[in-house]
């Protein structure tokens, strides 16, 4: 009997390969505190927002298990270890997902459809990864085949992420946005802007389903700082 | 000392005479310091009507350990329950007991005082740790119940967590009732250290409720277990607290005098189901940046004919948060014979920027027109809701565009379409008609509604039946279109009823879902509470924080109007 209210739940998979070394491990590591901040600042929102930290280099790793940030005592920062396996951040994605999901609504919550910002810095080292993104987000609704907890993915990417392989990770189209460094760009700042933008976005989404309205608030063209490009038009 | 310091005694009220004498007061006060002593020598030793401290929350929600001393108290003289009132307001305790007052001296020419007792975790100032007559051992003691903090509405017990018992003044064994013999109560006030003195027997203390810092157990005074009895302890005390401030370092401030007031009465502490959720422990409401002469929390009751009513509209969280206005409403009429009662609660959609206005004009104009309909036909059930809901769906609209033109001066009110005026208006509305008066046992009902606003029928047992739908049931992700006025549906069947009777004891409620969605199918905690809480009516403003509840992540505006049977005046 779902008598606990409605949840949202929000992810980070960010990638810790070795080339994230530097500023932009230190960015990405400032993620959570600053979310923290901004969810206590703002307890209506805080007591419906859930958030989870996963990170992904040859093997993925749950950092920080869905929860709410504001009642850890602790948050836990990144380290770098290796590679960058996708396939491996999408498969542990998917069974965090099930899990989390399935607690949630045990316990008593409604849980709104997740939503996974995805941080990386390069391209994928694996070459089935495709493979497990299908796993994480196929749903057929009619026949009720695939992951029915399949998150919206928000990708991000810095410095050699390949645009057209992020493009590919959007999901569903018609909800996602791809947020991509601008030429030129610095990759730690352009982390930051990241940062600024999933913290607006999860509190903008709060905001949202607090109104009524339901949906994830991606910020679009015109609404990012400069050092971001924004993809959200989509004709094919 | 007593024998064991870290057990107090319990008052047993009604043994005051016995128990409390035999307790040791008839030392005179020796290691009188203890202060759960203190209650039966206050009780005995000077028949001391005086005696009632009524505490509310006064100490620390301390921890687990250290309550055993004055918990145990509570269980000591026997295996009283303990009463885990405070959960209900978990984990904020200190919060209210800041800035409180929580001791009053009662009227000494009272026939009954009430001591407020607290067992369970919080060691009470003072330390009295009162049972109630009833609850030793009883299992059918109201107290008995852990989840009592809906008993409130009980009217022997005070709307605070403190539980008023009875407290029969010794004096109608011990040492006589004379108020001027009143046994002045020592209060140790932090601030200016002054100290009342008292005590008819004996010239120690005869109660220190310092709060937990003088408490068995905290503060670290392992030295003295329990009994702070001696003088030299209660100055070192003293000079432990140090300048505390207003405060002790729990927060608690005792009120210095030993003076009799002729007032009583104690500050409300709002319901928690659950866990209150940093929402409803932080956010302070905003007036509202517009008058629109919503107030954050409107409230009736009263009785006709042979129903008793309370209704309650209380703003939500979210909205208090950001400075909007109410958007909930309800309304009440009576039929032109006094026959049937209309109540009407209405829920505006909280993405219009009018939904208020569209709630509470439904509020108003609904019972009226219904009453209308109950003079034409005589029965709910050869209403046209239909029509009934059409109309209210025109008012709705056309109120609502002409609201619109007046904010918005440069257009004409022709000129403002229809979707715009939908997209800022719209509201979810619920009728209820009930006899006023019952035949046989029983009272018909009707239910008219569109959108997600339930009605509920509570039975003495305590069961809960769905009168309307339970929102969402059988749907796993909720879908946030919600049927609302002015859009009534195309085909009548989209006006839903119901009608049916009800017996006499039952109680037909309707509610909007800031109370219907944490309530869900009513098998959860808050079933439990709102079954214990409405089981009599409460008086309203209790009714108004009941409905108001706080459990986290539950931030909407709440309303509901609840109708119970006026019971029959036994000859």
């Amino acid at each position: 009997m779902a008598d606990q209210g409605m949840l949202l739940p929000f992810y980070l998979v960010v990638d810790v390969s070795y080339s994230m070394l530097g500023a932009k491990l230190k960015q990405a590591s400032a993620i959570l505190p600053e979310l923290a901040d901004a969810l206590a600042r703002n307890p209506i929102l805080g007591d419906k927002v859930r958030f989870g930290v996963v990170d992904f280099s040859d093997d993925a790793r749950v950092v920080l298990p869905l929860c709410d940030v504001n009642e850890q005592s602790t948050l836990p920062g990144l380290t770098v270890r290796g590679g960058t396996s996708y396939g491996a951040a999408f498969r542990l994605l998917r069974k965090q997902l099930e899990s989390d999901v399935n607690q949630l609504r045990a316990d008593g919550f409604k849980v709104h459809r997740p939503a996974a910002f995805f941080l990386s810095d390069g391209e994928p080292t694996d070459d089935d990864w495709e493979q497990a993104f299908e796993e994480l987000t196929r749903f057929d609704k009619a026949t009720g085949t695939g992951f029915k907890w399949y998150p919206v993915i928000v990708p991000f990417g810095v410095e050699a992420a390949d645009r057209d392989t992020m493009r590919r990770l959007l999901h569903p189209k018609d909800k996602s946005k791809l947020y991509m460094m601008a030429e030129g760009a610095n990759a730690a700042a352009a982390i930051k802007s990241m940062a600024e933008i999933l913290i607006s976005s999860v509190l903008a989404s709060g905001q949202s389903a607090v109104s009524g309205g339901s949906g994830l608030v991606l910020p679009g063209k015109g609404q990012v700082p400069p050092d971001i490009d924004v993809d959200d038009d989509w004709l094919n | 000392m007593r024998d064991s310091p870290r057990s107090p005694r319990p008052v047993d009220v009604d043994d005051a005479g016995a128990d409390t004498v035999a307790d040791g007061t008839a030392d005179g006060g020796r290691a009188a310091g203890t202060r759960i002593d203190a209650a039966p020598e206050v009780d005995a030793a000077a028949g001391a009507p005086g005696a009632g401290i009524e505490t509310g929350i006064g100490a620390d929600p301390a921890d687990g350990d250290g309550d055993a001393g004055s918990r145990d108290g509570g269980e000591a003289g026997g295996e009283r329950p303990s009463l885990d009132l405070i959960a209900m307001r978990a984990g904020s305790i200190e919060d209210y007991a800041r800035d409180r007052t929580y001791f009053r001296q009662p009227d000494p020419s009272e026939a009954t005082r009430r001591i407020a007792a607290i067992p369970g975790p919080l060691p009470l100032p003072g330390g009295i740790a009162a049972s109630s007559p009833a609850a030793a051992g009883s299992d059918n003691h109201p107290l008995a119940d852990a989840s009592t903090a809906a008993r409130q509405n009980d009217h022997r017990f005070s709307a605070a967590p403190a539980t008023g018992v009875p407290l029969r003044p010794a004096g109608d064994g011990a040492a006589g009732g004379d108020p001027a013999d009143d046994i002045s109560v020592t209060l140790r006030n932090p601030v200016d250290g002054e100290r009342s003195a008292s005590r008819t027997s004996g010239g120690e203390p005869a109660y220190r409720p310092s709060g937990p810092a003088s408490g068995p157990d905290v503060g670290g005074r392992d030295d003295d277990a329990g009994g702070l009895g001696d003088r030299e302890d209660y100055e070192r005390q003293e000079s432990d607290q140090g300048d505390q401030g207003d405060h002790d370092r729990h927060g608690v401030r005792p009120l210095a005098p030993a003076v009799m007031h002729p007032w009583t009465g104690m500050p409300l502490v709002p319901f928690v189901v659950g866990v209150a959720g940093r929402a409803f422990t932080e956010v302070v409401p905003t007036l509202l940046s517009e008058p629109w002469e919503l107030p954050d929390t409107a409230v009736d009751s009263g009785r006709l004919g042979g129903v008793d009513v309370r209704a309650a509209s209380v703003r939500g969280l979210s909205h208090r948060y950001d400075s909007k206005p109410r958007q909930d409403a309800y309304g009440l009429g009576v039929d032109p014979d006094g026959r049937w009662l209309v109540a009407v609660v209405a829920d505006g959609v909280s993405s219009g920027r009018l939904s208020h206005y569209a709630a509470s004009l439904v509020a108003r104009q609904a019972p009226r027109r219904v009453a209308d309909e109950l003079a034409k036909h005589g029965y709910p059930q050869d209403i046209d809701w239909y029509a009934l809901f059409e109309t209210l769906g025109r008012n709705v609209f056309h109120n609502g565009r002409r609201q619109l033109a007046s904010m918005a001066p440069a257009l004409d009110v022709d000129d403002i379409d229809e979707a715009t005026v939908v997209e800022a208006l719209a509201t979810t509305v619920t009728i209820l008609v009930c006899e006023t008066q019952a035949t046989q046992g029983q009272r018909e009902w009707s239910v008219a509604w569109l959108g997600d606003s339930p009605a509920w029928l509570l039975g003495s047992d305590g069961t809960w039946t769905c009168l309307s739908e339970v929102k969402g049931s059988g749907r796993e992700v909720a879908s946030s279109k919600v049927a609302a006025l002015p859009r009534v549906p195309s085909h009548k069947v989209g006006i839903r009823n119901n009608c049916g009777t009800a017996a006499e004891d039952d109680i037909i409620m309707i509610m909007t879902d800031g109370v219907g969605d944490p309530l869900g199918d009513a098998t959860g905690d808050v079933g439990r509470f709102l079954a214990t809480a409405w089981r009599t009516p409460p008086d309203p403003l209790t009714f108004a924080a009941q409905v108001g509840f706080g459990r986290k992540s539950f931030d909407d505006d709440r309303t509901a109007v609840a109708v119970w049977s006026v019971p029959e005046p036994r000859e």
